[in-house]
């Protein structure tokens, strides 16, 4: 092997390493504007405490009402008030159940993480 | 008291008809088909954003303009939206939930303005845009799963006997969608506007009170400046909030079944 060949090779193993490092870091860039992007999504998800709370009430309430309307509509149509205006009414107080609590399931998996060492147990004894 | 009324801001207002459908005999009653200014608000708010987007890109620089800038950000965050909440397939209704978006956003903005009329206080236009919503979920749904999209009413790993009562619960919620959609708009416009109107009036009596009347005018002039700020968020808040659920709802038409 001359010293040409060596010098050659050492040189394409440099310029291979040094790819090599580029692309770990073209990989750490991605990463980094991943986990911004994802953490931008998650205060995008946040709402302000009424933003919440308004959320929720009409997710109840417009089911209720749904229910009811129904209910109240097929009564007038078949002539059989007021059976199923009650039946609906109680429906709709369900599904709106159903709505706030799957509006609450994906606020609390949008919300961040609890400090565990912050959390105080709670006091059973009183 | 004139001026003070919270109420007035939401007349509608015909500059023109065209016309009226279903008048009797002597041209009584019917409905009146004209060109109001809730009609003017919504030109106007489309006009707008259709214009600045034109104008923006325009340049197509490789290196973006601020203009140019404010556009991308806006078609990155609503990309965003949509890829995290209905995945890549989603970003087939990008152009929908982009113009809901805009527009939402744009004409709560301009309702802001003194004398300006709010599009989104009146109930009908929340119910066709949340009515909007749903048939495209409905439509998009039935077509790309044909009776799959029935899963959405039947959630999995439950008891034959549970079903009976689950199904029917499962479709309730589903058509509370539109009206939760809407009302929420609605209610916060709405209530937004009155609320900000009656403290504004508030100072307009207490300084025609004399001297005493001017001193505590202070106290309402503070709220409706705080209030106004509270409105532009509100009013940003809710168009985001219409547009997030949107994209929910589309993921439920794209992948039925929980």
């Amino acid at each position: 092997m001359s010293e040409s060949d060596k010098s050659k090779r050492s040189k394409i193993n440099t310029s291979r390493a040094e790819t090599g490092k580029l692309a770990s870091k073209i990989q750490r860039a991605k990463k980094d504007r991943l986990g911004k992007a994802a953490a931008i999504a998650m205060r995008q998800r946040e709402m302000t405490g009424s933003g919440k709370a308004f959320r929720l009430v009409s997710e109840f309430v417009s089911a209720v009402i749904v229910g009811s309307a129904l209910g109240f509509a097929i009564d007038v149509i078949f002539d059989t008030r007021p059976i199923f205006m009650i039946v609906l009414f109680l429906m709709g107080f369900a599904a709106g159940m159903l709505n706030v609590v799957r509006a609450a399931k994906e606020m609390n998996a949008n919300a961040p993480k609890p400090d565990p060492d912050k959390l105080v147990p709670i006091d059973d004894d009183d | 008291m004139a001026g003070t009324d919270p109420i007035k801001q939401f007349e509608i207002v015909e500059y023109f008809s065209f016309g009226t459908i279903g008048a009797d005999a002597q041209g009584e009653g019917g409905f009146s088909l004209a060109f109001t200014n809730s009609a003017l608000f919504m030109v106007l708010t489309v006009g707008l954003i259709a214009g600045y987007l034109i104008l923006s890109t325009r340049g197509r620089g490789l290196v973006p303009s601020k203009l140019q800038l404010v556009s991308e950000m806006s078609y990155e965050f609503i990309a965003n939206m949509i890829r995290s909440s209905a995945g890549s397939e989603g970003m087939k209704f990008f152009p929908f939930v982009f113009s809901l978006f805009t527009f939402i956003l744009i004409s709560n903005m301009l309702g802001m303005f003194p004398y300006f009329f709010t599009v989104a206080s009146h109930l009908i236009i929340t119910v066709a845009l949340a009515l909007l919503v749903m048939s495209v979920v409905i439509i998009y749904g039935v077509y790309k799963n044909g009776f799959g999209f029935l899963k959405l009413f039947v959630p999995s790993g439950i008891p034959l006997v549970v079903l009976i009562i689950v199904v029917p619960i499962e479709i309730l919620s589903f058509l509370s969608r539109p009206l939760s959609l809407s009302l929420r708009l609605f209610g916060n416009m709405l209530a937004g506007h009155i609320v900000l109107k009656v403290f504004a009036g508030f100072v307009v009596s207490l300084t025609s009170m004399g001297i005493f009347g001017i001193f505590g005018a202070i106290l309402p002039f503070g709220m409706t400046i705080a209030l106004t700020g509270l409105e532009f968020l509100v009013g940003a808040l809710q168009a985001f909030v219409f547009t997030i659920l949107t994209c929910v709802y589309l993921n439920d038409a794209i992948h039925p079944g929980h």
